[in-house]
């Protein structure tokens, strides 16, 4: 009996200690809603790059919004779309730095939320996600991330990549939530949202009147949304310059949002955050304002513009860019 | 210091180690009752001075009121050993309760007092160990026991560290002679497979399930009623899995020991009756209360408007016990409705055994008391009265809005959520009918045993959660 005990338990290290060593392997090929920035790295590299005119990165807001197969025939130049589902400025930050040298322009979509508020930690399951992907974190992306005060990003990162590795873990878990996911939303075509570095466009279902309302409601509404962080400036700034000293240019794309939002903003909030825009002197970047280009009806629901939404977009993008 | 972590892997083997050099049976007693010291330390040095209160004090109380042949004296002495458990149980945990509800009484009547509150930290495991010392008192009261031979064996008894924390609640006359016999190590197949159950239990179950239920309670408003049902099941399933399995792990590591503690569940959700539930649900705390609260207030005799008195004050004192706050009255409260109607309907019922013995009344009878249980669940669980009443209103008027879209789907787990619950259920409903995986465990071949435990080691850390969750029984 004693010698069965003693092997079970040996048995039971054994079992864990394979699974700690087999971890790493597992996670980074397991099917998880965030395998688009797996996607996104693999074609990140210097050659991948070469000959790149424009990169865009931002939320699922671009991932809908900017057509770049449509970009490139009016452009007659390249890009890309590097936007990925709820990507927060930190993970927009380590898409760019990434990049690396790039001599093209950089377009980083924003939103109000991001803009207005003190600060937005990344989760620490995205976080790691990045590690695990092998996402670098240059010193200059590591000052950018500190100005934005992402403690969670910037932990994760501090910690030995073996337990990182471990970390990881919960993308097994993911993996069961994504697939039962893919099961029952045939409307998102999950291999060209995770792939598709042109028009991922995952969103193609228009929503109901009613559920529009109750998504604006739940995300617009109650944030005091007016001014713009002045630690979002600096950083973005910061972003910029680096971008700069590697060769290409930023530009900021405020993002476009639903007509209905404006019922939810005071108009001495959407006044204020107007001024705020207006305000703006940047050294290191420029702007483009799409906030009120789309109608309701160029958007599927309270966030996502359509295809007709998307090609409108890309076309003032373009227009501007020129 | 959790039995899932470094440092108590590390006491562990150094207790482990320690019986290997300290032969003798007081030796190994003293080792435990400074393991049980430093185990309980580890979460606060301090609160350790008050074990040694209450062990001090009950001691040498239940000296002298074993000693005195005076009955007047006995009781002068037990009251006093009451006193003086319930005072320091009172100030931790309920004078913060009791002055806020004084307070807002009082304004109600339109008094404007103020008042600062006591930042008092509650001791973790007092309601625990308070019990199991007021047992002691009351049976060496009763002459059911005589008091234990040394001072270190009391300690060892009050302050043993795989039940103080969070139970089981051991009585004095199942503990108390185990100290006679040398402690020693008794690592079986039995006792590893049954602390790898409540391990998985607690960490594997529970704690993947809390952060769905955790989401979902903090704003029951936003969901429909599909929602809250699937919330309160995950509940019901979180601590079950997360209290079950701290005792399971809490009895395997007292059996490596040489000791033997209480089962405290025994599949409480197959239950029939409400009887039937407090019979299987917290066992240790439930017949505590049964043998010093309601059998003394009078049990089962007297008049019927005296057995319900005696059932509610049972009932609303035990929700008392898990916290000090209203809506664990309201949840003893309603448990002891639930117990009284039981009780009626039970003996006025003109239903036969043959009819009460079918499948159909046992499926039926089952599902009530379930459903029944689960509406306590969530007075359990959400202190707020307004979002209670809010999610009450919801589980019981079901709004038949099936729509899961708010979910935002993968972004909640909630597939992953029910995969846990799935295999929760399966391996419940198995253990039930004899074919668990534990006692499956147990038949097997050793090659088969360790290839058994190979696979819960990989699935350990696959399947171990990023976040701790605090051990809810915890807060008890």
């Amino acid at each position: 009996m004693k010698k069965s005990v003693t092997l079970g338990v040996v048995f039971l290290v054994l079992g864990v200690v394979s699974a700690i060593l087999v971890l790493p392997m597992i996670t980074s090929n397991v099917p998880h809603e965030l395998r688009r920035s797996k996607s996104i790295r693999t074609h990140t590299d210097q050659q991948e790059m070469n000959g790149v005119d424009y990169l865009f990165v931002g939320n699922s807001v671009i991932m809908n919004g900017i057509d770049c197969r449509h970009f490139d025939e009016i452009s007659s130049t390249v890009s890309y779309n590097l936007s990925s589902t709820g990507q927060t400025l930190s993970e927009s930050i380590m898409v760019v730095d990434s990049v690396g040298e790039f001599s093209g322009t950089i377009v980083l979509g924003i939103t109000r939320a991001f803009l207005c508020s003190s600060s937005i930690l990344t989760p620490e399951t995205k976080s790691s996600a990045y590690a695990v992907y092998d996402y670098e974190m240059s010193d200059d992306c590591r000052e950018i991330l500190t100005k934005l005060s992402d403690t969670t990003f910037l932990s994760v990162y501090d910690k030995p990549s073996w337990r990182r590795d471990l970390d990881s873990r919960w993308m097994l878990r993911g993996a069961i939530d994504i697939k039962m996911r893919q099961t029952l939303r045939r409307d998102i075509d999950f291999s060209k949202a995770i792939n598709d570095l042109k028009f991922p466009s995952p969103y193609s279902k228009k929503a109901k009147a009613s559920l529009v309302e109750r998504e604006i409601e739940s995300v617009f509404g109650n944030n005091g949304l007016s001014a713009i962080h002045p630690n979002k400036i600096e950083a973005i700034e910061m972003l910029g310059k680096m971008v700069k000293s590697r060769g290409g240019k930023l530009v900021l794309l405020l993002q476009p949002e639903h007509p209905w939002t404006e019922k939810i903003y005071s108009a001495v909030e959407e006044e204020q955050f107007q001024n705020s825009v207006q305000s703006l002197t940047p050294q290191n970047f420029t702007i483009i304002d799409t906030t009120r280009l789309l109608a309701e009806d160029q958007f599927y629901d309270a966030l996502h513009p359509s295809a007709e939404g998307a090609k409108l977009l890309t076309e003032r993008i373009y227009r501007q860019l020129r | 210091m959790l039995f899932h972590t470094i440092p108590f892997l590390v006491l562990f083997i150094c207790i482990v180690v320690g019986f290997a050099f300290f032969k003798q049976s007081n030796g190994r007693k003293n080792l435990l009752l400074l393991a049980s010291y430093i185990f309980y330390g580890w979460w606060s040095p301090a609160f350790v001075l008050l074990i040694i209160y209450s062990t001090i004090v009950d001691y040498f109380i239940g000296r002298k009121i074993f000693n005195s042949s005076d009955a007047r004296v006995r009781k002068k002495w037990l009251v006093i050993s009451l006193c003086a458990n319930l005072l320091v149980l009172g100030f931790f945990k309920y004078a913060n309760f009791f002055r806020d509800s004084a307070v807002w009484l009082a304004n109600q009547f339109g008094t404007e007092w103020s008042y600062s509150h006591l930042n008092i930290i509650l001791p973790v495991g007092i309601s625990f160990y308070t019990f199991q010392t007021i047992s002691y008192s009351v049976d060496i009261y009763r002459r059911e026991i005589s008091p234990a031979k040394s001072f270190r064996d009391f300690a060892l008894f009050v302050g043993f560290f795989p039940q103080l924390i969070a139970g089981p609640i051991v009585r004095a006359k199942d503990f108390i002679p185990q100290l006679c016999h040398r402690p020693s190590l008794n690592f079986t197949q039995t006792n590893v497979v049954l602390f790898l159950r409540g391990l998985a239990k607690k960490v594997l179950i529970a704690e993947n399930i809390a952060p769905f239920v955790d989401r979902v309670f903090e704003n029951p408003e936003a969901w429909p009623s599909v929602v809250i049902w699937i919330a309160v099941v995950c509940f019901a399933v979180q601590i079950y899995c997360d209290f079950s399995g701290y005792s399971e792990m809490a009895i395997a590591i007292a059996a490596m020991l040489g000791y033997t503690l209480c089962r405290n569940f025994d599949r409480p959700y197959f239950s029939m009756d409400p009887s039937e539930f407090w019979r299987k649900w917290h066992i240790s705390l439930s017949s505590w209360l049964r043998d010093y609260l309601y059998i003394p207030l009078g049990g089962n005799r007297g008049s019927n408007l005296f057995i319900v008195r005696n059932l509610c004050i049972t009932m609303l004192l035990g929700g008392l016990w898990h916290g000090a706050s209203w809506n664990f009255i309201l949840w003893g409260a309603i448990h002891g409705v639930i117990l009284t109607v039981h009780r009626y309907y039970s003996k006025f019922t003109p239903l036969s055994d043959r009819l009460r013995n079918t499948w159909i009344y046992k499926g039926m009878a089952m599902i009530l008391m379930q459903y029944c249980v689960l509406v306590t669940w969530i007075t359990f669980r959400i202190e707020s009265f307004p979002s209670m009443w809010v999610a009450l209103k919801k589980f019981v008027l079901f709004d038949f809005n099936l729509s899961l879209g708010g979910l935002g789907l993968g972004s909640m787990q909630i597939f992953s959520t029910f995969s846990f619950l799935g295999v929760f259920a399966l391996l419940h409903v198995l253990g039930r009918l004899g074919v668990g995986v534990d006692s499956l465990m147990l038949k097997q071949k050793r090659i088969g045993f360790c290839l058994c435990m190979f696979f819960i080691g990989v699935v350990s850390v696959f399947f171990w959660p990023s976040e701790e969750t605090p051990f809810i029984y915890f807060q008890f």
